[in-house]
């Protein structure tokens, strides 16, 4: 008897693949086991359910996680089994997502042996806010290891160091619970030594932050996937085959719904757009100051001084000009001891003859209209001793300010902290302020100088600037008039937007300028290179353009990623 | 007991390892290659309690742990999988006028009549029984996994009715071992199609009922992110209004960027609330149900068409059967040149059986 179901349902071959390994154990014709099968419901069940239901470590937490952050935990843990790839936008929390998931993960016991790798600058903050927010002890590996302590802390290494021996063996030896990789993009290569790195780790669970899981190639998302969950987009060839070359651009590539569909399982992507997260705006305002004469005059003779010396300099005492070119443009009294230092007693002395530079009489006139609204104010400074020069100023002004610096005890900073809240108006800082503290509640800052380094304005700016935060950022920038500074900031207003940025933004765009790209020295060599002003300023123009090309390829790039990876 | 915990133990039984309850958890032994397959000492204590485990230095097992999930794994890879058969009715077949009533009465043919031409036959009818787990995934947050299964008669291709599969889950089973005939075999395999075909069709059905519980919250998100992009487009226009000109450009630029990162967007969310599912199959049994096969003609006129109808005494009922010509499953029917159906036969009014 014919029953004709073929032609009804052509994909007869792929039904029968599906059901190909029971069919071969049907053949053996052996009778069913009751016992076995009420096993395999139960296996069912546990399938059905994988858990997590309940989120154990949240009462332990420090702080309180957005709705989205642990949604994307328990996807992470339910429907990826803890293996992921976080790719939330910039300045969303990966790193909050990362914690919690691990945090969940010790409450269950099922990560004694954790490891985090991140980039060396930012093993500091993994740290702090490991140990701060979710409470879990922390050990930083060095070359020779890391201390395995009875509270089993997590293991941070920077990825410099764990993809060189002797910390690459020590760290590939181990068979860890949970590896967790921040900006898992440097791992795209199998071939680097971050790549070969990456692949022989053996974990149960791993995690890959990244914001850019693919940048113009295909080949990088299935280099990233395959870490994740092998074999998922198939061989190297079928997905070639299937989606294009390894050098495929983004906007070339084949069955781009498919290969979203394939990358939602083990991917998950927030936008701003999607989460109840709106950041208030950035409103910058840079003021230009212009000096009396001797400020300018001693500017200009140290800067005169600077580029003579530093064309022959050796490093290290190319590195001391440098710091002196920018602590002379911080204040009078922050480059007069440096003077004193490198033998210019002569420009020492007219640095310490300057009683009150112009930035100080601003910077009292803006304190106090602020204080009269009642705003609270944040001043940055770089350095220790305008700092000390500013507090001095300030009390003689009559204004209550705190002061806040490195040199402090953790005790101090707390209770300089709390005094800024509660009492004083105004909080005079060094960089360090507010390392993953809440300072929420002001939104006024001040930079007294300005930082060569675009992510330590970025840092200053995120002290503030940053989830909880509920009404406009006003930041003033204090510039003098002729100095390099001025030059700097103009290259990052015009060519990069640099206070319109969304937090997190400016790391990707410098990442993009060259591999070790570092503004601050591409800025001074400039300088020194230069016969006169108008070579340096047209060198800036130059890095201003690499850093605008760099901006519209960050961007390009944020488009790709969005149309390869979707969401969630 | 946790399920997850109360599986794994049962697992470790059909492995050969060996549990006995202890104080506050589970005393489990197992044999090496579980112990190995685990990772894990060949004697334990297990718990499903965190406390007592974090006190007591027990393993914790519970719902979500990776080697239970692992477990399951394996427990449904491997399938449960197998024969049974029902025990042979020990009494005559009812007589062939019976028979023959019966068989007229459940299978009533256009312009034809049924006789019954000879003595039955003993045969055992294979049914196909299929399980499966389906993921539904109806959003990229809202994922479900759910439970399927269906009985189909392999020789005809027709899903048994929730009474009939009571009957034969109810249905006596003999001792000792059991032999299918290759035959069966045969035909369970070539069943697996429809009863494939039959789950599908339920997934469906089951994926657009939530789907359409998830269309609020579809809806919510597309407002949501239009009202985003609304109000940073505004908020860059309104600066690019006062900007100079190289700020105006960057700002222009960045809007151009928003403006297609919106339609990307907007298209991703309608993706993402495109529900699917997947059909993960770990059961298949070939069911023996024992019966009598029926030798008839169905008759026009003159002209009579051999035919066969199995009496199933389990269910007290023939089997269904379909259009031996087209394989439709509609009501038989008969012309002057064949045996056929009521969809294949040209003519004949259309009634579902």
């Amino acid at each position: 008897m014919s029953v004709g179901l073929s032609a009804e349902h052509p994909a007869r071959a792929e039904v029968l693949a599906l059901y190909r390994p029971l069919l071969e154990r049907l053949a053996g014709a052996a009778a069913v086991d009751p016992h076995r099968s009420a096993m395999v419901d139960e296996a069912g069940e546990v399938w059905s359910r994988p858990g997590f239901d309940t989120v154990l470590s949240q009462e332990r937490l420090r702080f309180s996680p957005f709705d989205y952050q642990l949604a994307t935990m328990q996807t992470v843990l339910r429907r990826m089994r803890g293996r992921a790839i976080l790719a939330d936008e910039v300045g969303l929390g990966k790193t909050i997502e990362a914690g919690l998931v691990l945090s969940e993960l010790r409450m269950r016991g099922l990560a004694d042996r954790a490891l985090v790798i991140t980039p060396a600058g930012l093993v500091g903050q993994w740290r702090e806010e490991l140990e701060r927010k979710f409470a879990l002890p922390t050990t930083v590996a060095v070359r020779g290891g890391w201390e395995a302590g009875e509270d089993r802390p997590v293991v941070l290494a920077s990825l410099a160091a764990a993809r060189r021996d002797p910390l690459k063996s020590a760290v590939i030896d181990e068979r860890w619970d949970v590896v967790i990789v921040d900006e898992a993009h440097r791992l795209r290569n199998p071939s680097s030594a971050s790549g070969r790195l990456a692949r022989a780790l053996r974990t149960r669970y791993l995690l890959l932050l990244t914001a850019t899981p693919v940048e113009n190639r295909l080949q990088d998302l299935y280099e990233l996937v395959n870490l994740v969950a092998p074999g998922l987009l198939g061989t190297a060839a079928q997905f070639r085959s299937t989606h294009g070359t390894a050098e495929t651009g983004v906007e070339a590539l084949r069955n781009v719904a498919a290969l979203r569909a394939r990358t939602r399982g083990i991917m998950v992507r927030h936008r701003r757009s999607e989460v109840a997260v709106m950041l208030p705006q950035r409103l910058a305002e840079t003021v230009l100051v212009t000096p009396c004469d001797a400020e300018r005059s001693l500017y200009a003779e140290i800067t005169a001084r600077i580029r003579s010396e530093a064309r022959a300099a050796a490093a290290s005492q190319r590195m001391t000009l440098r710091s002196l070119t920018r602590l002379a443009g911080s204040s009078p009294a922050a480059v007069a001891p440096t003077l004193d230092k490198v033998g210019w007693s002569d420009l020492a002395a007219r640095a310490r003859a300057i009683e009150r530079p112009r930035k100080i009489d601003e910077l009292l006139a803006r304190l106090r209209s602020h204080v009269e609204r009642g705003e609270k104010v944040l001043v940055f400074t770089a350095f220790r001793n305008t700092l000390d020069a500013l507090a001095a100023e300030v009390a003689a002004a009559g204004i209550p300010a705190a002061c806040y610096h490195g040199s402090l005890s953790r005790r101090d900073k707390d209770a300089v902290v709390a005094s800024f809240r509660d009492d004083v108006p105004v909080l005079l800082s060094t960089e360090s302020a507010g390392e993953g503290r809440n300072l929420q509640f002001c939104h006024v800052m001040i930079n007294m100088d300005l930082p060569w380094n675009p992510m330590q304005i970025e840092q200053r700016l995120g002290r503030l600037h940053r989830v909880g935060q509920d009404h406009d950022v006003l930041l003033a920038n204090l510039v003098s008039r002729g100095t390099i500074e001025e030059r700097i900031l103009n290259v990052l207003e015009s060519k990069i937007n640099l206070f319109e940025l969304v937090v997190g933004e400016l790391d990707m765009i410098l990442g993009r300028v060259t591999d070790d790209f570092d503004f601050e020295t591409s800025v001074f060599t400039a300088y020194v290179s230069a016969e006169d002003d108008d070579a340096f300023a047209t060198s800036l123009d130059d890095l201003g353009a690499d850093l605008a090309r760099a901006r519209s390829d960050y961007l390009r790039t944020r488009g790709a990623v969005d149309q390869l990876v979707g969401e969630d | 007991m946790d399920p997850g915990l109360r599986f794994w133990l049962r697992y470790v039984d059909d492995r050969g390892g060996l549990t006995e309850p202890a104080p506050d958890g589970t005393l489990v032994v197992l044999p090496p290659a579980v112990a190995a397959e685990f990772d894990l000492p060949d004697e334990l204590i297990v718990t499903a309690d965190p406390d007592v485990a974090r006190e007591d230095g027990m393993v914790l097992l519970a719902t979500g742990h990776p080697l239970l999930i692992r477990a399951a794994d394996t427990a449904l890879t491997d399938g449960d999988v197998g024969v049974v058969a029902l025990v042979a009715p020990t009494t005559p077949a009812p007589d062939t006028t019976q028979l023959q009533d019966r068989v007229r009465e459940q299978f009533p043919v256009e312009h034809g009549r049924i006789d019954v031409t000879g003595l039955p036959v003993r045969v055992d009818r294979p049914i196909v029984r299929v399980g499966a787990l389906v993921t539904y995934t109806v959003s990229a947050e809202e994922c479900y996994q759910e439970r399927l299964e269906c009985w189909v008669d392999a020789l005809s291709g027709r899903q048994l009715g929730p009474d009939a599969v009571s009957r034969l889950q109810r249905a006596p089973r003999p001792e000792g071992p059991v032999t299918a005939p290759q035959a069966a075999l045969e035909s369970v395999t070539g069943a697996l199609q429809q009863a494939h075909h039959i789950l599908d069709t339920a997934a469906e059905q089951r994926r657009s009922t939530l789907s359409a519980q998830a269309s609020d919250s579809h809806q919510r998100e597309r407002a949501h992110a239009r009202a985003y992009y609304d109000d940073v487009l505004q908020s860059l226009e309104r600066r690019r209004a006062s900007a100079d000109h190289d700020r105006a450009e960057l700002l222009a630029a960045r809007t151009a960027s928003t403006r297609e990162e919106r339609a990307r967007r907007l298209l991703e969310i309608d993706e993402k609330y495109q529900a699917r599912h997947e059909i993960r199959p770990f059961r298949l049994h070939a069911v023996l149900v024992p019966g009598w096969r029926v030798p008839v003609d169905v008759r026009r006129g003159p002209r009579c068409y051999p035919f066969t109808f199995d009496w199933l005494a389990a269910l007290g009922a023939f089997a269904a059967e379909r259009c031996p010509h087209c394989g439709a499953a509609a009501q038989l029917s008969v012309s002057k040149t064949r045996l056929g159906c009521l969809t294949c036969l040209p003519g004949t009014t259309l009634h579902e059986p």
